[in-house]
């Protein structure tokens, strides 16, 4: 299937209820955020433009790095692109499901069982009761609990929990992952084991966003980057030129 | 001040026609995508159903029991004061008092579970993407199961006190899929409302306490008499309608056909007015959140 993304002249505008109106700095620069405005439809209102004019095309094989500072809009193209903030203006057209993966652990519940909540989180994330089915087995090796798949999730510690929910999203198989910051694994030892499963969980994908501060994962996994700055965007294109001009913007 | 009549229908400034009608046919497709696809995942709101019932009886004692027993108490102390205030008899009030006291814990279980639903997905909704409708369809899912175990004890009532038991008892089946499809529609409307304003929750509580005096629950319809004013508060409460398709089968009674007509009237006018109400304010919600 051809997969692809494609967003033209995205605008959004976060309508704030609840703020008062005064603004401290009109005239300089201020160094984080979206733009803050008079919302266009109710003068009472306060908006923040957290995109402003967002267009870029994404093939399948694509893999695209947001990158910017804080506020610069990356998680908010991120929820648009997941559905959860539905811009006003622009389009958005799309082939493939989309999968977003914000928290691995999502509808955990720490009292149920490792291996309920294979089934519990497989849902949330998408998978089919089939599907939860025929992969438990490999998920529930993979994440070597041994016995402690059968008590309860809240006698685990941190780094187990994030074991059993890092076996399960890389049991997915989406066509469009939206990633968050990157998937952590664990201690060192299953590090290095995760690095051979989360290879191929990203070998298998049609397209990825990702967002993230760190370059080496977005010279590791992406081909494509973009440099967002207020909602707008700054640089699009090769992960060297994109990278190259975030840090040139930083070093004043 | 909350103006409502922003709320209902916000209308788009001039612009040219053609355009208007594209984004306005936009909208009415996709929620009727949002609620076809929120019913598809009835695995996912079945799922989750079950899930809050069986979080609610862990590590307890009697579990499932535990809403069985107190409903018992309840009933048997609530029927043998009011059938001496109302000069019944106990096996005549009782059967009248249970059928509707659960099905009004049904019923307003819905509409009070429906204003949260939204506003208790944030999180949920931050981290992975579902349709609107699902968290409606969950809402009702779950207070279908609690049902279920209140049933329970109407059983035991119905054997107990030899309540006549003939064909109309089908008749809660239609009245059941149409008190859940208005669940669902009134779930929407006030998840909506309630994630905007966030007081409306209060109101609705405040409505739901009220009512459940105004409304036949724990007083048989004959106390009210016969007088004009009796039947106009009587008729014009639509939870009144509501509640008497499900308690009157229970009863071994067929209910007043003007309560069905009430019923399915309410269900389909609030099904297509939530639904304009779900395509204009649909995008809006992430932003409520």
């Amino acid at each position: 299937m051809n997969t692809f993304i494609e967003l033209k002249k995205i605008n959004l505008d976060i309508p704030v209820y609840d703020a008062r109106r005064s603004f401290r700095i009109s005239t300089f620069q201020y160094l984080t955020g979206g733009q803050i405005m008079q919302n266009k439809t109710n003068n009472k209102l306060t908006s923040i433009r957290a995109l402003d004019n967002i267009s870029f095309r994404l093939e399948k094989g694509d893999r695209l790095g947001l990158i910017g500072h804080n506020g610069s809009g990356k998680t908010t193209l991120l929820r648009v692109l997941a559905g959860t903030y539905k811009p006003l203006a622009g389009t958005i057209q799309c082939k493939g499901k989309i999968t977003p993966l914000f928290n691995i652990a999502v509808g955990m519940d720490l009292d149920d069982t490792g291996e309920e909540n294979i089934a519990t989180v497989g849902m949330y994330l998408g998978m089919t009761k089939k599907e939860i089915e025929d992969r438990k087995e490999e998920i529930i090796e993979f994440s070597e609990l041994g016995d402690f798949i059968n008590l309860p999730v809240r006698t685990y510690s941190a780094g187990m929990q994030v074991r059993l929910s890092f076996a399960i999203a890389t049991a997915l198989k989406p066509e469009i992952l939206l990633l968050d910051e990157g998937i952590g694994a664990g201690d060192a030892q299953f590090a290095e084991k995760a690095k051979a499963r989360l290879e191929e969980f990203y070998r298998g994908l049609d397209i990825l966003v990702i967002a993230t501060h760190s370059d080496a994962l977005i010279r590791q996994l992406c081909n494509k980057a973009l440099l967002l700055e207020h909602g707008k965007i700054k640089t699009y294109g090769a992960v060297d030129a994109v990278l190259e001009a975030y840090h040139a913007g930083i070093v004043q | 001040m909350i103006n409502f009549k922003n709320f209902l229908i916000e209308k788009s400034n001039n612009q040219i026609d053609c355009e208007e009608k594209n984004i306005q046919y936009e909208l009415f497709t996709e929620a009727a995508k949002d609620i076809s696809e929120g019913f598809e995942k009835k695995g996912l709101w079945w799922f989750m159903a079950f899930s809050d019932i069986r979080r609610r009886y862990r590590r307890t004692i009697l579990g499932p029991f535990w809403t069985t027993l107190s409903l018992s108490i309840f009933l048997g102390f609530a029927s043998v004061l009011f059938s001496k205030l109302w000069k019944m008899d106990i096996s005549n009030y009782m059967p009248f008092f249970a059928s509707g006291f659960i099905s009004w814990t049904f019923i307003s279980g819905i509409i009070t579970d429906g204003c949260s639903i939204f506003v208790m997905a944030d999180g949920l909704l931050k981290q992975i993407s579902l349709p609107y409708s699902t968290f409606a369809w969950h809402s009702v899912a779950r207070n279908l199961l609690l049902l279920g175990h209140h049933s329970i004890v109407y059983l035991i009532i119905m054997i107990a006190f030899t309540v006549p038991v003939n064909f109309t008892l089908f008749l809660v089946l239609p009245a059941l899929i149409l008190i859940c499809l208005t669940g669902v529609w009134v779930s929407i409307l006030l998840g909506l409302m309630c994630a905007r304003y966030r007081d409306l929750q209060q109101v609705v509580a405040s409505l739901l306490q009220i009512s459940i005096f105004v409304t036949p629950i724990f007083w048989p319809v004959a106390q009210l008499g016969t007088s004009k004013k009796a039947l106009f508060i009587l008729n014009f409460n639509i939870l009144y309608h509501y509640v008497s398709i499900i308690r009157m089968p229970l009863l071994g009674q067929s209910p007043n056909i003007k309560s069905w007509f009430i019923v399915s009237g309410v269900t389909l006018v609030g099904a297509i007015g939530t639904f304009i109400v779900f395509a204009y304010k649909r995008k809006k919600l992430g932003f409520w959140l």
